[in-house]
């Protein structure tokens, strides 16, 4: 979703590290880490002409994700893509452009999300999306929820919060997880890496 | 003596855990300490195992795994995912 800084002709040219990190994980656009996303009034007509579903809700106008123009992991409309796909860094791509976090260690890191992502995809109902299944989550409905879904559903969103997410945005889940963290757990730094 | 109170549902997340209650509903976040305690409680143990496996697993001093180890039981015993058997040894 992110703006990886590549013209229409750099096809030859050596991938930027975003690219090359974006390309392998499309997550913000399949509504793991939001709902929705923002969308701008000059852009309604374009992006429901590409299918997406835009709705005005108490923050302004936004459209729901996932997006219908995601293609495996990576945008079917770069070139038009809505401006806040343009925009947006997830955490752990901040990370890497800042060189806080090594390309390698961060595409371990969107391997372990994708595939606690496919774990919950496999655990849904044909047509629910992760918002929805995220929405039952938190709703009446969670008792109807599979709990193996809900489980998985939970990891992939902790995870999230660890490495994908920012702080000031908060957990997705927070009232469902009741974290045995410090001061309860032996701090992790204190661990031994044996 | 410690044992499970209950069965959870778990997901490795790295060296944490993801666990859910499924009679309760409710899902739990293991840090990796509470995992690593959790795991050992496979089989029922006494305070004073759990503390001994902490100290050769974690670097940290007697008092400060004897404290938050104390601290984590009672949240675990809380919660009803651990309950001391009848007759069992006192927290230290």
């Amino acid at each position: 979703m992110a703006d990886m800084g590549v013209s229409v002709s750099a096809g030859h040219e050596p991938m930027s590290v975003g690219s090359q990190l974006c390309t392998q994980c499309g997550l913000c656009c399949t509504g793991a880490l939001h709902d929705t996303a923002t969308a701008e009034a000059d852009e309604i007509k374009t992006l429901r002409g590409r299918g997406l579903d835009v709705i005005t809700v108490a923050e302004g106008l936004r459209f729901r994700l996932p997006c219908p123009c995601l293609k495996g992991t990576s945008c079917g409309i770069y070139e038009e893509r809505p401006r806040v796909c343009s925009r947006y860094r997830c955490r752990l791509l901040q990370e890497v452009e800042s060189a806080t976090v090594a390309l390698d260690e961060a595409t371990l890191k969107v391997r372990t999300a994708r595939q606690l992502f496919e774990n919950v995809k496999s655990l849904m109902p044909a047509g629910m999306t992760v918002p929805q299944a995220r929405a039952m989550c938190r709703g009446d409905q969670v008792s109807a929820v599979d709990p193996h879904l809900r489980l998985q559903l939970m990891a992939l969103m902790r995870y999230l919060d660890l490495h994908f997410r920012h702080s000031e945005e908060g957990p997705v889940l927070h009232e469902e997880v009741l974290a045995m963290r410090d001061p309860k757990g032996i701090k992790e730094e204190s661990h031994q890496h044996v | 003596m410690y044992e499970r109170a209950t069965r959870l549902l778990e997901a490795e997340l790295g060296d944490e855990l993801m666990t859910l209650d499924v009679d309760a509903g409710k899902c739990f976040g293991f840090n990796p300490v509470a995992a690593s305690v959790w795991r050992r409680l496979d089989e029922p143990a006494n305070f004073e195992q759990l503390r001994t496996a902490l100290l050769e697993e974690y670097d940290v001093t007697s008092e400060q795994c004897t404290a938050e180890l104390r601290d984590l039981m009672e949240v675990l015993v809380d919660h009803g995912l651990v309950r001391q058997a009848v007759g069992a040894d006192r927290l230290a």
